[in-house]
């Protein structure tokens, strides 16, 4: 069962009470919030995902709950909270769709010592993924939903989880965070993915959550081997244009974008020299999305081609 | 005026039993679980800092280069001489090595 079989009053019930239980890739997650507010846009962003029975293993109870006592009327508040920890200062309420995505993000960080995680998008054709590291303001994002939005399935949009047993991505196909000039090119690029309303003043801007695809959601359980790392920069103006990377320059890239790698040592440290040699690495500037995904198209195209 | 020699940094030589090695295009990645950190060699640094890795080693820029020369015999001696300077001076910044001061 899906959560798009629940009808919106049965999600609303059941998220303002005993949680949402959800499989997103490796984790099982159980959402709660007294915030009805959010209940519409969570159902559509995650209407693809699996419910998870209760009698499952729950890696993550998380809950965004609004703020106690006047907090509730005066500058409301929505809080965030992990196993009914509350690692995080309250935020407006008007944020809190944006704190639970952001939360999850922080509970995979921070309780993945099993994973190699990266800060990284990840999308693949096939069995193939193209991983793409980069800093903030890059174009990470929102290439990563330009690609999701013609035919690549998306893996991750900010953390790309590598098994340290087989080195392949772990898909965990959650929404993308678009923020600020992003938010209006991909409604105007892809107007049928459903984006949630845009939320205003957060620290990182303006931000709203795009739906991952329901072939995304339903193939999150397929694997895909490290293929392309490709390090984006968006360049008003410029061709779409990949520069091939060493892989010794790769490697620090990747290393650099690592959130657990020196907590992993060896493991760290022989996870990211196998993603280096699995993948043909590039730096790539772009500035038009249709460009740059005839480029990803492209390596897809040629790889394929010389597998047969 | 004395030939300045160079040593290994005592952190370089603590943790070297832990280190590990991977050889990629543009020379060498080395990985220090100890100290959390990884460097990008070019082959000539990698090869410099294997001649300081028995303790008490402490060698010249001319013994690097008379080392590279034993190793590369068809090298010219004068871009021979440059390379090495110039890894020393990577190595050093990198605080791999250190200069050699007699106690």
């Amino acid at each position: 069962m899906r959560i798009r079989d629940l009808s919106p009053s049965d999600f609303r019930t059941r998220l303002g009470g005993d949680g949402i239980r959800l499989a997103t890739g490796p984790f099982n997650c159980r959402l709660q919030s007294g915030i009805g507010e959010i209940a519409d846009e969570l159902a559509r962003l995650y209407a693809h995902h699996t419910l998870v029975d209760s009698s499952a293993f729950t890696d993550f109870h998380i809950a965004v709950q609004p703020g106690h006592g006047l907090r509730r009327w005066l500058r409301p508040q929505a809080l965030f909270s992990v196993d009914s920890v509350e690692p995080f200062t309250p935020l407006p309420r008007a944020q809190a769709l944006p704190m639970l995505e952001w939360g999850l993000n922080w509970c995979v960080t921070a309780y993945s010592q099993h994973i190699l995680v990266l800060h990284a998008a990840a999308v693949a054709r096939g069995n193939r993924a193209a991983i793409l590291p980069a800093p903030p303001g890059s174009g990470k994002s929102t290439l990563c939903a330009a690609l999701v939005n013609r035919g690549w399935r998306l893996l991750s949009d900010e953390l790309t989880l590598i098994s340290l047993e087989t080195g392949q991505v772990m898909g965990l196909a959650r929404p993308v965070n678009l923020k600020n000039a992003s938010i209006d090119i991909i409604r105007a690029y892809a107007p049928d993915a459903f984006l949630t309303r845009p939320v205003r003043d957060t620290t990182k801007g303006t931000v709203a959550l795009m739906a991952p695809t329901a072939a995304s959601v339903e193939a999150v359980a397929t694997p895909a081997t490290p293929t392309w790392m490709i390090l984006p920069r968006y360049r008003a103006g410029t061709d779409a244009i990949l520069s091939p990377m060493g892989s010794g320059n790769a490697f620090l890239q990747i290393a650099d974008n690592a959130m657990n790698y020196h907590i992993l040592g060896e493991q760290g440290f022989e996870a990211v020299g196998r993603m280096v040699d699995s993948c043909q690495s590039f730096g790539f500037e772009y500035s038009r999305l249709d460009d740059a995904i005839a480029v990803f198209d492209r390596l897809a195209a040629e790889a394929e081609s010389e597998a047969r | 005026m004395p030939v300045q020699r160079y040593v290994a940094a005592a952190a370089l030589l603590e943790g070297l039993q832990f280190v590990l090695w991977k050889e990629v295009d543009e020379g060498w990645v080395r990985f220090d679980p100890t100290a959390g950190q990884t460097l990008l060699l070019a082959p000539i640094s990698r090869f410099l800092l294997d001649q300081l890795s028995h303790p008490g080693s402490a060698l010249s820029i001319d013994d690097f280069v008379a080392a590279v020369l034993l190793e590369e015999p068809d090298a010219p001696p004068d871009d021979c001489r440059l390379a090495v300077s110039a890894a020393v001076d990577a190595l050093a910044a990198a605080r791999l090595i250190e200069q050699h001061r007699p106690s």
